[in-house]
């Protein structure tokens, strides 16, 4: 059989930039996917693509669909055959059944003994026929993040519309249809370089046809086609292009053609703040910023143009006007916000919403400063009441001003800005500034511990009014952004260190302070906080914080509210099962677990008292031993968190606990006998199950032990 | 050659959307916010029938209003608006060719259609598609509709909605809006200035929000009170829902003025918004219901 090469180009009016790369890839898939499932063998398939068009290259795709070979079992041979040898009615039967002669049929041996099979043969398909009755469907049936029709409701439904299809098997048209159009064996120049239509013959003439037609397929090449002009241009202007990965990504999906070209801006507004002229350059116009070695920003852009040459520099003039209006419309916004002290801004917050059920920005300003202000002191946080007070009160006073209402992404960010140019304290300042951070979870935490914990109680404050509200997060469905912004408390209480109760901090005070002073109506959604916090705490530990599961989970299972001890804890665990094995603890462990809860005795409430003098065997008095040395030894490394130094001798204790459950009947006849061996294993229960629960640690075979 | 002046513009490209057999019509005599609410747009996209039509719509924005002092922010600027119901297959390469009519060379330019899904939540109306950007700038709103008045459009039809002060500047060369040649010897500014002022003055300082609110309501009791009336089955008891939607277009203008006076929270916008799609998109529906018969 000879291979084939494979063409397929499904031409669009302009798919939107941020789902071209997946689509691409996912049309691909689809194709892979259909290839396998239809026994059609291929070598390789491509992904290729530009805003006008999803490409999948094939090459050494197989002619034809590999057979399916079968072997049918017929009558038993005692049936099928009659004393002569000659077959039966019943293998004549089989045999037509079968699509194969008499002579054909084969005597095999089963479990059940001997019988007639027949072996039968599916001819695969020609792949052009299978290609031409299912690519057309498995165009259309792409997963979509949203779908338009365009020309009727019962028609097609796409990202966009579909234009043209170019459909090749070795050069030949796969005849197919979508929706109404026909494929055919054209593609189409650059919308402007090159607008016509281009005959195509195959791959090759075909990867000919869009370079000559001005379009470049691949976008890895395009990316390097931007990111090498980005650097030629940052050199000759002594400067670095601030990087920017989203926005790169974005034009390397934007443009068939992409040629960075250089603009520059009047230097006068460069006393503009760089953050609000980075923002207006990236977000408004999708330019590269420019900075010196010092982090100076320079006068000048890059666009990214969708042709190969600005000959007569009109596209850049037009570019450079563009941003100059909107550089003026920062300008003025920032002289005329900057006048108003943010300070008697505050009254303009009573008059913008925070959410339609939770009031205005005035009454969650009011419940931050409690928030914070409680916080400070529960928890001993030490940081200095007077400027906690002051931020709390000015943090979101940005949000009447002009620029926030034009650049909402820079709330925050202007705030501090204004606060500097109006002569707060730096302390002040930044902590505004970095109010909102972090806004993922790669994003940095705040600066100082005034500004995490003004993040803190921001954060938490919209999470707590959010649930109480009604707004807790379901499958894909978050509106409000609620898990990252659990993801930005859990990431400040960590990496501040900030050791505080979470579900003190969350069910108590939060709810209460939302009732007191929001007036919301409390659903009682707000009961199951803690329980979503701790699912995140469980994501934070493992995805970001790489610990592995087991050991996360046999900390959290320690209902330790404090999340930096649950660190502490998911730490020490992984580094000493490095060198100890916890594999028979574990397994002890869990038999304790069900000794326990089969009793019915509530662990936590239950006195425990073990008579030294009723403990007769001695194993069970060296367990015994060892649990009442472990709790002395263990009382001040708890307290400073050293949760290593406990897990080496809980490890150490493994001989003990084997000893007593080999020796030792639990269930023993006598009743205070049993009842005192329940007691030990209770004790030494809630002593474990402080540091860690090693029921959910799974044996390793490798660990050293 | 010297560029075209904003006159021109509009003649141009009402000349070439004539050649594409669409029917030139004029403005709305209603205070609007965008071309799509010119009733030639809001009702010709329902229903069956082809239908081609192109005219130059002023839309006002009363919240955009600078006094005439900022040279890009209008509180009335002038789209030219053009529905082609159904898409032509080649839509695209139509609506670039009417750039070229303007003395666009498209090969020194830089086109790009970049994703903006739009809508207008007071019509019930969405669509999806591109800003048209050229060097920067955008020149364009391109939207295949899909809805309008909350009733799913068969066939679509496709919205191309020009920006008539950032084309006519960007081909003048000009940064402010206000220094374009008008034609007939006069400036931009000298034409529509004074008119941006007071409009300004209105909308910002002196508009009395209780009045309008009140404006608002005896408008909108109008059209729920038309919409009730019994239908007894004669053609005398129809609904008039060409003038029930012009009072929805009131409406809509009074809440954009009072929006530009900050008269009201987040939320009560939101229930506002509300209130006029309910009516918008009854209207529709009786539009349709007459027009199907």
């Amino acid at each position: 059989m000879n291979p084939l090469s494979f063409l397929l180009e499904v031409g669009c009016e302009e798919i939107p930039a941020r789902y071209l790369q997946d689509l691409s890839w996912r049309l691909k898939d689809s194709l892979g996917s259909f290839l396998m499932e239809n026994r059609i063998g291929f070598e390789s398939l491509e992904a290729l693509n530009s805003p006008r068009r999803l490409i999948v290259v094939g090459k050494g795709i197989a002619e034809r669909q590999e057979d399916i070979r079968e072997e049918k079992i017929g009558p038993p041979k005692k049936v099928a055959f009659d004393p002569q040898g000659g077959p039966t009615a019943a293998a004549l039967s089989f045999a037509e059944r079968s699509g194969c002669r008499p002579a054909d049929l084969k005597v095999v041996t089963t479990p059940k003994g001997e019988y007639v099979a027949a072996q039968t043969v599916q001819k695969g398909d020609l792949t052009r026929r299978v290609l031409e009755a299912s690519l057309g469907s498995l165009i259309l049936t792409l997963p979509l993040p949203r779908s338009m029709y365009w020309r009727d409701q019962t028609g097609a439904r796409f990202i966009r519309p579909i234009r043209w299809i170019c459909a090749l098997l070795n050069g030949k048209v796969l005849r197919f249809k979508v929706d109404a159009l026909a494929t055919g064996n054209v593609t189409f120049g650059h919308r402007i370089l090159a607008p016509r239509k281009i005959p195509v013959s195959g791959v090759d003439s075909y990867l000919k046809a869009a370079r000559r037609g001005g379009v470049i397929l691949d976008p890895e090449a395009r990316r390097r086609r931007i990111v090498e002009a980005l650097a030629e241009h940052g050199k000759a202007l002594r400067a670095a292009v601030v990087e920017d990965q989203d926005l790169l990504d974005t034009h390397v999906s934007l443009s068939e053609f992409p040629t960075p070209v250089v603009g520059k801006f009047n230097p006068s507004f460069l006393r503009l703040p760089k953050e609000i002229l980075i923002t207006v350059m990236r977000d408004h116009q999708k330019y590269f910023a420019l900075e010196d070695g010092k982090g100076n920003l320079a006068a000048h852009f890059i666009a990214v143009m969708d042709n190969d040459s600005d000959r007569k520099g009109l596209i850049r003039r037009s570019h450079e006007r563009v941003l100059r209006a909107r550089f003026s419309d920062a300008e003025f916004f920032w002289e005329t916000d900057v006048k108003v002290k943010l300070e008697d801004r505050s009254g303009q917050l009573s008059k913008i919403v925070f959410q339609e059920k939770l009031g205005t920005y005035a009454e969650k300003t009011q419940r931050i400063g409690d928030l914070a202000n409680w916080l400070n002191d529960h928890f001993k946080l030490g940081v200095p009441a007077g400027s906690l007070e002051r931020v709390c009160r000015l943090c979101k006073c940005d949000l009447s001003t002009q620029m926030v209402r034009e650049f909402p992404e820079l709330q925050g960010i202007v705030g501090g800005l204004y606060a500097r140019a109006q002569g707060e304290a730096p302390e002040v300042t930044d902590a505004i500034y970095d109010h909102y951070r972090p806004l993922t979870l790669e994003d940095e935490v705040p600066r100082s511990a005034l500004g995490a914990l003004v993040s803190l109680a921001d954060k938490l404050d919209t999470i707590v009014g959010a649930f109480s509200a009604g707004y807790r997060p379901t499958g894909s469905k978050d509106p409000l952004g609620l898990r990252r912004l659990a993801h930005g408390i859990l990431k400040v209480i960590l990496e501040k260190s900030f050791s505080m109760d979470l579900e003190e901090m969350l069910s108590k005070w939060s709810v209460e302070i939302y009732d007191r002073k929001g007036g919301v109506e409390l659903l009682k959604d707000a009961v199951d906080l803690p329980a979503f916090f701790r699912e995140h705490t469980e994501f934070v530990l493992t995805q970001k914080m790489g610990i592995p599961r087991e050991e996360v989970r046999a900390a959290l299972a320690t209902n330790d509210r404090d999340v930096c001890n649950v660190r502490r804890k998911a730490q020490a665990l992984h580094a000493v099962r490095q060198r100890e094995s916890f594999d028979s603890l574990a397994a002890s462990f869990k038999r304790i677990k069900n000794i326990i809860r089969k009793s019915g005795v509530d662990f936590e409430a239950a006195t425990a008292e073990v008579e030294v003098e009723s403990l007769v065997q001695d194993e069970e008095r060296a367990l015994y031993e060892a649990l009442d040395h472990l709790k002395r030894e263990a009382a001040p490394f708890k307290k400073s968190g050293k949760y290593e130094a406990i897990l080496e001798r809980i490890a150490g204790m493994r001989g003990q606990i084997d000893s007593f459950f080999e020796k030792v009947m639990v269930n023993a006849e006598d009743e205070s006998l049993r009842r005192n061996r329940f007691n030990l294993l209770l004790n030494l229960y809630r002593e474990f199950i402080q540091i860690a629960d090693f029921a959910e640690l799974q044996a390793v075979s490798n660990t050293p032990s | 050659m010297a560029p075209l002046n904003f006159q021109d513009v509009i003649l141009k490209l009402s000349h070439f959307w004539a050649e594409q057999h669409c029917v030139i019509q004029q403005p709305y005599d209603i205070e609007v916010g965008a071309g799509t609410m010119h009733p030639e747009t809001f009702f010709r996209v329902l229903g069956p029938q082809p239908y081609r039509v192109a005219y130059v719509q002023p839309s006002r924005r009363p919240a955009d209003g600078r006094y005439g002092i900022n040279p890009n922010r209008l509180e009335k600027h002038t789209q030219f608006q053009v529905i082609l119901k159904p898409p032509p297959e080649d839509v695209q390469t139509v609506y670039l060719r009417s750039l070229e009519k303007l003395g666009i060379r498209l090969r020194e330019h830089d086109i790009k259609f970049e994703e903006d899904n739009w809508e207008a939540p007071t019509l019930g109306a969405w669509g999806m598609g591109w800003q048209v950007m050229l060097d920067g700038l955008e020149i364009t709103q391109f939207t295949y509709f899909q809805q309008c008045g909350g009733v799913d459009l068969n066939p679509p039809s496709v919205e191309i909605t020009y920006g008539l002060e950032r084309i006519a500047a960007f081909l003048a060369n000009v940064d402010s809006v206000f220094e374009l040649e008008w034609g007939g010897g006069k400036s931009y500014g000298d034409i529509r200035r004074e008119a941006e002022k007071q409009f300004s003055i209105y909308n910002f300082e002196l508009a009395d929000v209780k009045a309008l609110f009140e404006l608002f309501r005896i408008y909108e009791s109008e059209v729920s009170r038309l919409l009730k009336r019994p239908a007894e089955g004669s053609a005398e008891t129809s609904i008039p829902v060409l003038q029930l939607y012009d009072f929805c277009l009131k409406c809509s203008h009074l809440f954009n003025v009072l929006d530009a006076r900050g008269a009201f929270s987040v939320s009560e916008r939101v229930s506002l918004i509300g209130r006029i799609r309910d009516l918008t998109c009854q209207v529709a529906q009786h539009y349709l219901e007459e027009h199907t018969v």
